[in-house]
């Protein structure tokens, strides 16, 4: 009996443990991915809401309206086509044709679901309720204003956030669509409702050096002070020729100078030099891998390569080839955390509430998401992103009076094919006090990325420092 | 109730607990009777309800002092609470249920009976396993499928799921063999009749049920021989077997696709899973108020998924709350064993809870996607006859477990002072 009784209390511990392992469970899913399942297209409640309850104000973080609702509960949208095209994407529909436009992901608050007890109560004796306006951080000009410089031709995506706030000022993903005209939802022909910017997914290329150079300089002791022999092209394994996009060489280097001027044989060393294992510790240091929780923006996750790497593959891998896709989004946070000494900020879409009553609550709270790298890394990294927008591939991308810091990337698409014309990235922020601002631009097959992505990406980052208050 | 000199037993102060429910029930219920339109059946609920529970504490506690009166109380607020969700979901339903639980108590008040003073269960031991595998076979070639699994008896205006019963009958017959002088000849029959049970349930492609008696053996099986080897054997084989069953079962496939991913199908397979996050999430932590939410877009949200029902409008504070209802009874039960002087009656405690225990644990997890979903019931709270009436049949055992034990202690208790009074 006394042997029974010491086995009862093994099983009273197994039940316990079990069920504070259920209740432990299911606080943190309904407290981190709960305001994601109640604002899921497939939600009902949310349609139903419409019916007895007016959805709020969407208004740009300069007070400009960008969605309202009228009297019968259709919405409203801004008369301006441009404005209105520029914003699509940031905003979405009500129908979740746009999974992660504003309309859906912030309903909870739109609709009045997330008001306090007081203003539920005073709600139930209206007719029509009204849920709350929300202000986002979102600039519209700005917005306008990337439609505008955006290269006519080409698709793409351009996210800029201030990397000391978190504040999201421009998210926007071309091709555009009119919400305002109904067959721009039927028509979902090459992803016209992905916000590219935030759901893209796309290979790095050379921006993904920055991380590179994060894992080399975190892992390799006096790597600083190295230099490269770069003739164009070096074979890693017999199979496998890691090249150069120019393949003239760079010749004797520096790592300064690898960075600067971007050369893929230096990269593609150091990677080989730091193993799949450091190289994917620091990816996902930076967020690679991670699944990115904001409570205001669904942003999917970058990808570094979980299985196993050969030697070819790794090489490229560290030059952003290979089986690497990332998020412009994320790369925008990771060009932050660099300017930020090392902390990525979390991203905020929402300024501020304003209930039906009228009173306005701050909704803007800073939080560091993660510490991406040591802040004397950071340094060294800034310098070198600093150089490569002075003298190195991504001098466009220079801002007059500013101090701009940025990487330019070529993303090899379709490399059996070779079709296609590579995409052209750029990431960078402006190092300038005032203006904390980290951009990542990415121009679908838009050729070789010091042209066109860090041309358009330095004008949108003088006219944001220039508007942006 | 710690002895004291004169007493053995203090009265429980049960009085408050009885108020507050008293109250739950009748603010909740009145509520209903508002809801839409004016309706008398749910303040009828209101006065009968606590009713039903204060006759019983009191019925009980006046013949059966050492009944447990917080695992009696808890039980029924569990099924109080499953009443007030059941009539705003279905009132229909929910006057059925109102029968179930009726029967169910009566069905209580035997086995307790039965457990605290009837002598002969071993005679019956023949007669209860043969019921269970003759039911179980009947289920195979008469039953009813639903949702993937052929659990059901139809008898026209109503119809059984013997694997309920039968979960019972292991517990009861397990719980008497393993407390006899342990050989393999005694032990012989009550392992082929296990082994005979849980395969007729895998027939039935009822795999929660299977998980539950199979766990249950093996709990019940340790405590009494302290054989821990053989009990991770057993969970070898469990998973070995889960594994067997993945890939012989196409919907034991696609439940646990659901699990890993259910945003891939959330118009199809995922469907019900998706609606149950959305409605827990909808409600947050203080839930949207009775008969305010939406719960009854989640398929199946009667039975199964009443747990989502719950937290959408009471809250999750309320959810959490049920859990610990659950606990609290859990561990009175554990205690009761750890009390027990034969282990007849710690076993049949373990057995008890252990099934309750895992039910619990396989329905929660499953409506909160933390483990794939299998489709059991909420213990007193889902609708459902068949499993209203083995939970009540099991909170008799433990009752019946309680007096036996209690009337034990008391006795020795009451030896120990006649050789004080008797020691100068």
């Amino acid at each position: 009996m006394k042997q029974m009784k010491k086995n009862v209390r093994v099983v009273l511990l197994i039940v316990l443990v079990m069920f504070v392992t259920l209740s432990g469970y299911f606080l943190y899913a309904v407290t981190s991915y709960g305001a994601r399942w109640f604002t899921t297209p497939y939600n009902t409640r949310l349609r139903m809401a419409k019916s007895n309850v007016l959805a709020g104000d969407l208004i740009d973080r300069n007070d400009m309206l960008l969605v309202t609702s009228n009297a019968d509960g259709t919405r409203r949208y801004p008369t301006s086509s441009d404005v209105r095209k520029a914003i699509s994407h940031v905003i979405g529909d009500t129908q979740g044709n746009v999974p992660t436009g504003a309309e859906t992901t912030l309903a909870a608050d739109l609709l009045g679901f997330n008001a306090n007890l007081v203003d539920r109560v005073t709600q139930l004796f209206k007719e029509k309720r009204k849920g709350a306006d929300v202000q986002l951080t979102i600039d519209a000009t700005l917005q306008s204003y990337i439609s505008e410089t955006f290269p006519s031709d080409y698709d793409g995506a351009v996210a800029l956030i201030n990397y000391k706030t978190g504040e999201v000022l421009a998210l926007y993903s071309k091709p555009e669509y009119d919400a305002q005209n109904p067959e721009a939802f039927t028509d979902q022909q090459n992803g016209v409702l992905l916000n590219r910017a935030t759901q893209g997914r796309y290979a790095p290329g050379s921006v993904f050096k920055i991380v590179t150079l994060v894992c080399a300089l975190e892992n390799i002791p006096d790597v600083v002070n190295r230099t490269f022999d770069c003739t164009g092209t070096y074979p890693v394994t017999d199979e496998v020729n890691l090249t150069d996009t120019d393949g003239e060489g760079h010749g004797h280097i520096t790592l300064e100078q690898a960075f600067t001027q971007s050369c893929n044989i230096a990269f593609g060393q150091l990677a080989l030099e730091l193993g799949p294992v450091k190289l994917r510790a620091t990816a996902e240091q930076m967020g690679f891998n991670g699944n990115f929780l904001f409570s205001d923006l669904i942003v999917y996750e970058s990808l570094f390569p979980k299985d196993a790497i050969e030697k070819g593959e790794l090489a490229w891998t560290g030059v952003g080839q290979g089986r690497l896709t990332t998020v412009p989004m994320h790369l925008a946070m990771i060009a932050g955390a660099v300017a930020n000494d090392g902390w990525m900020v979390e991203p905020q879409l929402v300024k501020s509430l304003q209930d039906s009553a009228g009173g306005i609550k701050s909704r803007l709270n800073t939080n560091n998401y993660l510490h991406c790298l040591n802040a004397s890394t950071a340094e060294i990294v800034q310098q070198y992103m600093i150089k490569t927008v002075e003298s190195g591939t991504a001098t466009k991308a220079a801002v007059e009076g500013y101090t701009i810091a940025g990487k330019t990337g070529t993303a090899q698409v379709n490399s059996t094919g070779g079709k296609y014309a590579p995409h052209a990235w750029y990431v960078g922020y402006c190092a300038d006090e005032q203006y904390p601002y980290a951009i990542a631009v990415i121009v679908e097959n838009g050729g070789s990325g010091s042209s066109a992505a860090s041309k358009i990406a330095g004008k949108i980052m003088k006219k944001a420092i220039q508007t942006v208050d | 109730m710690k002895p004291n000199k004169t007493r053995y037993l203090e009265k429980p102060d049960t009085d408050w607990i009885l108020l507050a429910i008293t109250l739950f029930e009748a603010t909740a219920f009145g509520m209903l009777a508002f809801y839409d339109g004016f309706d008398f059946v749910p303040l009828i609920l209101a006065v009968s309800m606590p009713i039903i529970l204060v006759a019983q504490v009191m019925l009980l506690g006046r013949s059966y002092p050492h009944m447990d009166p917080y695992m009696l109380i808890v039980a029924n607020f569990l099924c109080g609470i499953g009443l007030i969700m059941l009539y705003r979901l279905n009132p229909d339903r929910a006057l059925k249920q109102l029968l179930f639980y009726g029967v169910g108590v009566i069905a209580m008040l035997i086995m307790t009976f039965m457990t605290a003073r009837f002598r002969h269960w071993r005679k019956l031991r023949l007669l209860i396993m043969g019921a269970s595998v003759l039911m179980l076979a009947l289920t195979l070639v008469i039953g009813k499928e639903t949702y993937g699994a052929k659990n059901w008896i139809d008898f026209g205006f109503f119809s059984i799921q013997p694997s309920e019963f039968v979960k019972v009958a292991i517990i009861l017959c397990l719980a008497m063999d393993l407390s006899e002088k342990r050989t393999i000849r005694t032990l012989l029959p009550v392992g082929i009749f296990a082994a005979i049970c849980v395969a007729l349930i895998v027939l039935q492609k009822d795999l929660g049920a299977v998980l539950i008696c199979f766990l249950v053996c093996l709990t019940v099986y340790y405590v009494a021989t302290s054989d821990w080897l053989f009990a991770l054997f057993g969970i070898l084989c469990a998973s070995a077997g889960s594994v067997l069953l993945y890939h012989l079962f196409d919907h034991v496939q696609t439940r646990v696709a659901i699990w890993q991913n259910p945003w891939l199908t959330p118009q199809g397979g995922a469907y019900q899973i998706i609606q149950s996050l959305i409605a827990i999430a909808s409600g947050g932590m203080v839930g949207m108020g009775l008969g305010l939410g939406t719960p009854t877009v989640v398929p199946v949200v009667e039975s199964d998924f009443i747990f989502a029902a719950i937290c959408e409008e009471f809250g999750i504070i309320i959810g959490l709350v049920v859990l610990a209802l659950y606990v609290i009874l859990f561990v009175r039960g554990l205690m009761l064993a750890m009390r027990a002087r034969s282990s007849f009656h710690t076993l049949l405690a373990v057995g008890v809870v252990a099934s309750l225990a895992l039910q619990t644990f396989m329905i929660v997890g499953g409506v909160i996607k933390m483990i794939p979903l299998t489709g059991v019931t909420m213990p007193f709270i889902s609708y459902g006859g068949s499993s209203m009436l083995s939970c009540m049949l099991m909170l008799g055992m433990l009752q019946g477990v309680s007096i036996v034990v209690g009337e034990q202690d008391e006795n020795q208790w009451r030896q120990a002072r006649r050789r004080e009074d008797f020691l100068p």
